[in-house]
């Protein structure tokens, strides 16, 4: 046998390692553009996201005073709110993210878990997941957002353009008169005409509310604390509280959302306005039914409808302006016991 | 006879084993160089990427708790410069001038965002040169590699808080608007201003102050543009309180004005008090203004209450990190 090839094929093969391991070096340089491009990914689905994130508020807005708007034009209740809402919000967050979709790529979901009173009466609380998935990248976080069902510039800033379309007006004295006939809208304060008058037949006192008013839209009353509201000599701040049509947080009144439902009071932290009886008629009376909006339509039984004292609180042109407070109230809105 | 021994020692065996040595040498050389070239540009980036990070979590979020800066003893705070709006969750883009500042004065709870062996130094510029530079951790970098970053923020100024902000619009709904305190006893009630017909007149805010703000901070009026001297028309403005009617308004000056002795005046201690806000502009929408009623923390220089400081300002936030 031939022996002489042995080593020279050996060494001729050691040079073929080299190269070899300088291709390896050659392929993995060129592999690192991979991470830079998961990079790019993440960072664009991180931002969609967020963007899914801030539409969440403003369609749950939209979504509420469409329901609102809906309840006040034919008078009929809700049967459950909470679960209607979530499923329209849901409902408009499946078409926002189906646009997503189509327009970068982005496999983006969002899942409504919950539409539920704030501890903020004049706020909802919405709790969503959002579900992100691109290639092999995927993004889920939850999130709860409170929702102001106030108009715009309610708090601290104030603006003459309080434009109709931005606030939410209150949809129960709709369910509970609208159907007895003879409510109208009148410089943005609901007039009842006899509505109210029939809705309280039976009861002590029903006359009095004949062409009474109530507030339309919902403005939290910034005169707080309410005990503020007797302390003027003259009643001044009740009155002018009345004209703006101010609601006020209360443990009795009902939230937003199971006003919708028809009903005055409920569990949650809610909140009530003066319904104040017309003062054109010449019926006078001591005491009727208090005029709180969650004691007016509290019960069909009136067992939760409880009397209150008359309270003059303006004087003008010989004409009295009266509302009746039970003791409770009275307390509350700081009102001592003048007649 | 044929003799074999020998065949290893030939001078082309030699020239073989001198080329495979030098290419052996030329490839470990270069798997060296690419292997350091590797390793420098994984530690750069990985520096690069740490001071990415930790900007992106300074600027995006709040920290933990997310009112950190409100706390004295800061033993298991996570700093985070993002402000949180009013009364939500939501926090956006701005970074709150609170948080800045609480992080102004403990430098050292960046640690907690940083690798150990590493160090960063913190500057905003605003984009307004009037505006001082903010120079929140300051430290020199050392000589070596440095990474740096720049991102482009909004800022609030939140040591301004706006009490009352009363914008003139041209939209005019009958029946929104809200209705004044003067419109009971006075004959002279305060009509709003109708700017379709060119009429002037009032725009009321009620508004509540509490009484540890009260008595810890300075408040100003101030409009938006600034007022000028030399107008035809004066607007002028009013503040009470419900139970307080003022008739007497007083006219608007080109800097903001300190009005703590009507406030003191108003006053009535009680926890919360409620005042309200008069404004009388004229009918022409064209010299409208905004008017703003803020408080900033006792002893605050007059020339800090500035327009730019109410709304957020942008800047450029540039963060250096290096190894320590």
């Amino acid at each position: 046998m031939e022996n002489k090839g042995y080593i020279l094929g050996g060494l001729s093969f050691l040079l073929i390692i080299p190269s070899i391991l300088l291709l390896m070096v050659l392929v993995d340089m060129v592999n690192m553009d991979e991470s830079v491009d998961t990079i790019i990914k993440s960072d664009n689905s991180f931002y969609i996201s967020g963007d899914v994130e801030r539409n969440i508020p403003i369609i749950t807005r939209q979504v509420l005073k469409e329901t609102v708007d809906n309840v006040i034009s034919n008078g009929n209740s809700i049967p459950n709110s909470r679960i209607l809402i979530k499923n329209a919000v849901e409902h408009r967050m499946n078409d926002l993210c189906a646009n997503y979709q189509n327009n970068s790529g982005v496999n983006i979901r969002c899942v409504i878990n919950s539409v539920d009173s704030a501890s903020d009466p004049f706020e909802v609380e919405v709790n969503s997941t959002i579900l992100v998935m691109k290639g092999n990248i995927t993004y889920n976080h939850i999130v709860n957002q409170n929702i102001s069902i106030l108009g715009t510039d309610h708090r601290n800033k104030f603006s003459i353009n309080s434009n109709d379309s931005n606030e939410i007006s209150d949809p129960l004295p709709f369910i509970k008169c609208k159907k007895i006939g003879g409510m109208s809208i009148k410089n943005a304060r609901i007039s009842y005409g006899s509505s109210l008058k029939k809705y309280l037949e039976g009861v002590n006192g029903s006359e009095i509310y004949e062409n009474a008013s109530s507030p339309y839209h919902i403005k939290r009353c910034p005169y707080d604390p309410y005990k503020s509201h007797g302390n003027s000599t003259k009643l001044t701040t009740l009155k002018n509280c009345i004209d703006n049509g101010y609601y006020h947080e209360s443990n009795d009144g009902a939230c937003l959302l199971c006003r919708l439902e028809g009903r005055a009071t409920c569990n949650h932290y809610g909140f009530e306005t003066f319904i104040v009886p017309s003062n054109e008629g010449n019926q006078k009376f001591i005491r009727a039914t208090c005029s709180i909006d969650h004691v007016i339509f509290g019960n069909k039984n009136f067992n939760d409808s409880y009397p209150g004292d008359s309270v003059q609180y303006y004087f003008n042109n010989n004409t009295a302006y009266e509302l009746f407070l039970d003791n409770g109230h009275r307390a509350k809105y700081g009102v001592p016991d003048i007649k | 006879m044929v003799d074999s021994s020998g065949q290893i020692f030939t001078i082309d065996a030699l020239l073989a084993l001198l080329l495979i040595t030098i290419l052996i040498g030329i490839s470990a050389n270069t798997m060296g160089i690419v292997g350091d070239k590797i390793l420098e540009y994984s530690s750069e980036q990985s520096i690069q990427r740490i001071a990415g990070d930790t900007a992106d979590e300074l600027i995006k979020t709040p920290g933990m708790p997310e009112n950190w800066e409100n706390y004295k003893y800061f033993t298991n705070i996570v700093p985070g410069l993002a402000d949180i709006e009013n009364g939500t969750n939501k926090f956006g883009n701005i970074l709150s001038m609170r948080k800045i500042s609480s992080l102004k004065k403990n430098p050292e709870l960046i640690k907690r965002l940083l690798p150990e062996n590493m160090d960063c130094n913190l500057i905003i510029y605003p984009i307004n040169t009037s505006i001082p530079v903010i120079d929140v951790i300051s430290k020199t970098p050392l000589k070596g590699d440095v990474s740096v970053v720049n991102r482009t923020v909004l800022y609030d100024y939140k040591l301004i808080d706006i009490y009352s902000n009363i914008k003139p619009d041209v939209i005019h709904v009958n029946g929104s608007e809200y209705i004044c305190t003067h419109s009971y006893t006075n004959p002279y009630s305060h009509k709003p201003p109708d700017f379709n017909s060119r009429k002037s007149g009032w725009l009321c805010a009620a508004f509540n102050i509490d009484l540890e703000d009260i008595k810890s901070k300075d408040f100003y009026i101030l409009t938006d543009p600034v007022m000028s001297d030399n107008t035809d028309f004066h607007a002028s403005w009013i503040l009470d309180t419900p139970n307080r009617i003022i008739n007497n308004s007083q006219n608007f000056t080109s800097n903001p004005m300190l009005i703590n002795s009507i406030i003191s005046e108003l006053s009535e201690s009680k926890n919360r008090e409620i005042f309200v806000l008069h404004v009388f502009i004229g009918g022409d929408i064209k010299h409208s203004f905004n008017t703003y009623i803020v408080g900033v923390p006792r002893g605050t220089s007059a020339q800090d209450v500035r327009l730019d400081n109410i709304n957020p300002q942008p800047a450029f936030l540039i963060m250096k990190l290096w190894i320590k």
